[in-house]
């Protein structure tokens, strides 16, 4: 009976350091097929497959909620890459500026590298989340782990295609369908900007998704399009001192990071990244 | 000729002390930077009418909050804003906790309130009104006001919005303490973390 109550034991703890399940949200680690490389290197993912109606977040999640965290453990050797964050969603709550994340699905991945040398071994992972929907929110966090002789292994039934996920992370600047002029007005503790672009072929439903960080709110935010170019009217106003007479010069941040989304005529979304100088 | 530039001159000098006592005299709610509390009224969860009229002269506090939020429960588990709220009255601070949230009724955050030996009304706004007045954004959303009505400080209740830190940096403690000790609150205003309110 102890035996049995020791194997049954085990195969939970093995089923459940593959995936998670919490409230609303399931996670589980997927592995890119056909990134077998000299160098090995893998495209690892975590999956979220979120319940209808409920969502987790994106690096930034807006003026509510709490970004999802993804914290690698290696062996020794081993060495991951930045997390990379296909485009979010905005999700909108009546009376609250709007939050960012994802829902149904998304697969947040990492580029995972091991030194040929390295036979043994578990990656693990550390996840935690808040899932979301219109009325509660509930944290959610998990440990998954993967063994590197199953990572290798080319028959791994983790593997799968995930090049959707991938066409999803934002591509940089240099690689924009558009060109871009911007200009910056500063007054006391606000600074309004204008960004025109000019895009290079035919795309709709464009958003912007700012990391705003802890420093900076938007107070008001315009997008318009006409003829092929699309208008980008934003005033960010500096979270600091109340009282305080703000030198703009020195309280913003260099830069604001920011996300371009858009859809493409075969309806796909995609994003650049948008860097914005803001000294 | 003396004599007219003698009465130009008291003229000047009336004008010019006029001038000295109307800009000292009147207060201007812009010169201190500081923005007045949005006067208001609401039921706590007792049903007692609360009026932020009644607490002329004093410090108070204001909390967003929603028992749902998981935000709010680590700061309940922890103790956070009890703690606070009970080592400041003995200083002559009141602490209301405000729901916003639509579909909390008087029911369900009385329920709440005396699970927690809450020993500060819950006070119910459930058209937002309150909230969308003080622009709260999220639960918790704190905000502290001075002796004159002013907003001292509103943002986050400390700088810890994942929970992670050992010793978070409170900003609700640091402001009350400064207005206690009659100096400058230091940090007037941060970004609020939390769930959104939940407004109808």
């Amino acid at each position: 009976m102890k035996q049995l109550f020791q194997i049954v034991t085990f195969l939970l703890i093995l089923l459940v350091g593959e995936k998670a399940f919490s409230q609303n949200v399931k996670a589980e680690l997927v592995i890119h097929d056909g990134t077998q490389s000299v160098q090995d290197t893998h495209l690892v993912g975590v999956r979220f497959l979120m319940d209808p109606n409920w969502h987790i977040y994106w690096h930034f999640p807006g003026d509510s909620g709490l970004p999802t965290r993804i914290n690698w453990k290696l062996p020794p050797g081993a060495t991951s890459g930045p997390l990379l964050w296909p485009v979010p969603e905005k999700f909108i709550q009546k009376g609250s500026p709007p939050t960012f994340g994802y829902d149904q699905e998304v697969v947040l991945l990492s580029e995972i590298m091991i030194p040929p040398s390295l036979r043994e071994g578990d990656l693990v992972v550390e996840v935690k989340w808040l899932a979301c929907d219109l009325k509660l929110c509930v944290p959610g966090k998990t440990s998954l782990n993967l063994p590197i002789e199953e990572l290798r292994s080319a028959k791994n039934s983790k593997r799968s295609d995930l090049t959707f996920w991938i066409d999803q992370v934002p591509t940089p600047l240099i690689n924009a369908p558009f060109t871009q002029e911007i200009s910056l007005k500063k007054e006391n503790s606000s600074i309004t900007i204008k960004a025109d672009l000019s895009w290079k072929e035919k795309v709709g439903n464009i958003e912007w998704y700012p990391v705003l960080g802890d420093k900076l709110i938007v107070s008001s935010e315009n997008i318009s399009e006409k003829e092929g170019k699309t208008e980008l009217r934003m005033t960010l106003n500096l979270i600091g001192n109340l009282s305080s007479n703000l030198n703009s010069a020195t309280d913003f941040p260099t830069q604001l990071n920011s996300v371009i989304v858009f859809t493409t005529v075969s309806g796909k979304r995609r994003g650049v990244d948008f860097p914005i100088l803001l000294k | 000729m003396s004599k007219k530039y003698g009465i130009l001159r008291f003229v000047l000098l009336c004008a010019a002390t006029l001038g000295i006592c109307i800009s000292s005299c009147i207060a201007s709610p812009s010169m201190d930077g500081m923005t007045s509390a949005p006067t208001f009224t609401l039921s706590d969860t007792n049903g007692k009418s609360v009026s932020f009229a009644d607490y002329v002269g004093k410090m108070v506090v204001l909390e967003w909050t929603n028992p749902d939020c998981p935000f709010v429960k680590r700061h309940y588990k922890s103790g956070t804003m009890k703690r606070l709220a009970e080592k400041f009255a003995a200083q002559g601070v009141v602490w209301l906790a405000v729901s916003s949230t639509h579909f909390h009724d008087t029911d369900k955050l009385s329920t709440w309130a005396n699970a927690q030996a809450l020993p500060y009304p819950v006070l119910v706004d459930q058209d937002g009104k309150v909230g969308k007045q003080f622009g709260a954004l999220t639960t918790p959303h704190m905000f502290v006001i001075n002796k004159d009505g002013k907003i001292a400080y509103s943002g986050a209740i400390d700088n810890d919005s994942g929970g992670d830190l050992e010793t978070p940096v409170n900003y609700v403690e640091q402001a009350l303490t400064s207005l206690i000790a009659s100096k400058p609150v230091e940090t007037t205003q941060t970004k609020s973390y939390g769930c959104s309110v939940k407004y109808s």
